[in-house]
């Protein structure tokens, strides 16, 4: 017998009463969907019992077999637009929305970048402009909607696992969008290293996997699907998102009638001095928003003369005005003649308040040929 | 007192067993690796273990228990028991003779086959327990494992 041969149990006896807590205690682990936060020591150990010549012999832990989690980096970027964002040509400030997630399971900054797309979201048919001066916003508030002077941070600061931030995507809209146009956008987000609040970190542009493995550092594995405009496995995420140009279209038309003449009455009548002449100015709105303030001009043509209280129009709120010197001043009032007629009269001007998408506006005036 | 008692018996077993324990010890290592695909020598397709370095969550790991009795005696009523490591979810257990498998689903309290375990399910159902929901594997030798024998048993885990 020697002294190590009784020291040796000892030591191991105390070993075992650890061993035994674990055993008992059933550990809780949080769930994380995005795993198991990186950097975690996962540790495996087993024992033996056994017995020798019938006795108890002191059980024997094994070694620890260890590792510590790696980062995996995994995000999703998404819209929540179902579909093209409606704009007005000429408007500022228009946003698309879009929700990152970090499916990783390290808490990351992430890097934003919103290019034009040259293809179109939402299968439109067709990408047609450009959107003017692309700005970046995080939801400042979590209140999903863009508060400008509010919603400043261009970058996503510090984002845990398995959580999401909405982002804004803020551009302005040309004057020259015409109905219907499409302006595509992706929204390409790339993981950087977080850990450090208000301070962007650096974007993380390749993963460990050139490199060698180590049980015992954090190293990256790149997780990420193929996004919008992004392969898999690159550190990045995008989704597309769209404006549409949502304008009116409006088309004039007019027709003419002799609907009396002073020979044949009204039966068959004919273009002839004395006649008298229905114009009708139809104004028909075939875009997607109502038009308001349309305004239609019209000369009365030489050689006739307006027939004072002869216009009508529809819908309600529709104004006409008069003009004796070609269309320079609109502040006369017709006088009738003793014809009826006022052959001052050179020009009208109707003024429909509003002409909804799908509807019309109509006005019927009468001039008498000299 | 207690404490004296506990030390007291220590040392009397440690002293009693002296005799037949005089460089007599079963021993256990346990290793955490996984699979990797590469190309060997010869050009072809294969499947190594190698150390568990790079594991991110959804990753598997391949425990291996390797067991010697390295004693000149027959070690008997033998059990390995591993708990499974925290953040880990066990898939697959080896089947491993000479050692009956057994498994716990209550955090050590009982074991058995697990076939013929079952945890609760919600509204105080019960449902059969998976391999996902083992929190400790244990190997039971039947028989006395002679001086000298030694194997290794494999469970799988996926990290959580």
């Amino acid at each position: 017998m020697t002294f190590p041969n009784i020291h040796i149990p000892l030591v191991r006896a105390i070993r075992i009463v650890g061993a035994g807590a674990l055993v008992i205690g059933l550990d809780i682990v949080t769930a994380h969907a995005a795993g198991t936060l990186s950097g975690t020591a996962i540790d495996n150990h087993a024992t033996i019992n056994y017995k020798v010549g019938g006795l108890d012999q002191t059980p024997v832990d094994s070694d620890t077999a260890s590792f510590v989690v790696d980062s995996k980096i995994d995000l999703a970027v998404s819209t929540s637009d179902g579909a093209a964002v409606p704009v007005t040509p000429g408007s500022s400030d228009q946003v698309l929305t879009f929700q990152v997630t970090n499916e990783g399971n390290t808490t990351r900054d992430f890097s934003l970048t919103a290019p034009n797309s040259a293809t179109p979201a939402f299968a439109e048919p067709s990408e047609d402009f450009d959107a003017g001066n692309i700005r970046i916003f995080v939801d400042a508030n979590g209140n999903g909607t863009y508060d400008s002077g509010v919603d400043l941070a261009t970058y996503i600061d510090e984002l845990e696992p398995d959580s999401s931030v909405t982002v804004f995507v803020v551009s302005n809209i040309p004057l020259s969008v015409g109905n219907g146009d499409v302006a595509s956008t992706d929204l390409i987000a790339q993981a950087a290293i977080g850990g450090t609040p208000l301070s962007q970190g650096v974007d993380v542009l390749s993963d460990d996997s050139g490199s060698a493995d180590n049980p015992a550092t954090v190293q990256t594995v790149f997780a990420d699907g193929a996004g919008s405009a992004d392969p898999a496995n690159d550190g990045r995420h995008s989704s597309k998102d769209a404006y549409k140009g949502r304008s009116a279209d409006l088309n004039v038309s007019k027709t003419a009638d002799v609907s009396f003449d002073p020979v044949n009455g009204g039966t068959n009548p004919k273009a002839i001095p004395g006649a008298t002449v229905d114009y009708g100015i139809q104004v028909d709105n075939n875009g997607t928003v109502s038009a308001t303030n349309v305004v239609v001009v019209d000369a009365v043509p030489g050689s006739t003369s307006f027939l004072v209280g002869s216009t009508a129009s529809t819908p309600g709120g529709t104004t006409i005005e008069y003009s004796d010197d070609g269309g320079a001043t609109w502040s006369y009032s017709p006088v009738a003649g003793v014809d009826g007629s006022d052959p001052s009269v050179t020009h009208l001007r109707v003024t429909f308040a509003s002409i909804a998408n799908g509807a019309g506006g109509q006005v019927d005036f009468q001039v008498l040929i000299l | 007192m207690t404490r004296f008692r506990t030390l007291l018996m220590m040392v009397v077993l440690a002293v009693g067993a002296t005799e037949v324990l005089a460089g007599e010890a079963v021993t256990l290592h346990t290793e955490a690796l996984t699979e990797v695909t590469l190309v060997n020598e010869e050009g072809k397709t294969e499947v190594r273990l190698v150390e568990a370095a790079r594991v991110a969550p959804g990753d598997e790991v391949v425990y291996a228990i390797h067991w010697e009795n390295s004693g000149r005696k027959p070690a008997e009523a033998v059990v390995i028991t591993n708990p499974i490591p925290k953040h880990m979810v066990c898939t697959t257990i080896e089947e491993a003779a000479p050692a009956r498998t057994t498994v716990s689903v209550d955090g050590g309290k009982s074991f058995g086959p697990l076939a013929r375990l079952t945890v609760a399910g919600p509204n105080g159902t019960t449902r059969p327990a998976t391999a996902a929901d083992c929190t400790h594997v244990r190997w039971n030798f039947d028989q006395p494992l002679p001086p000298g024998h030694k194997g290794t048993f494999h469970f799988r885990a996926n990290l959580l």
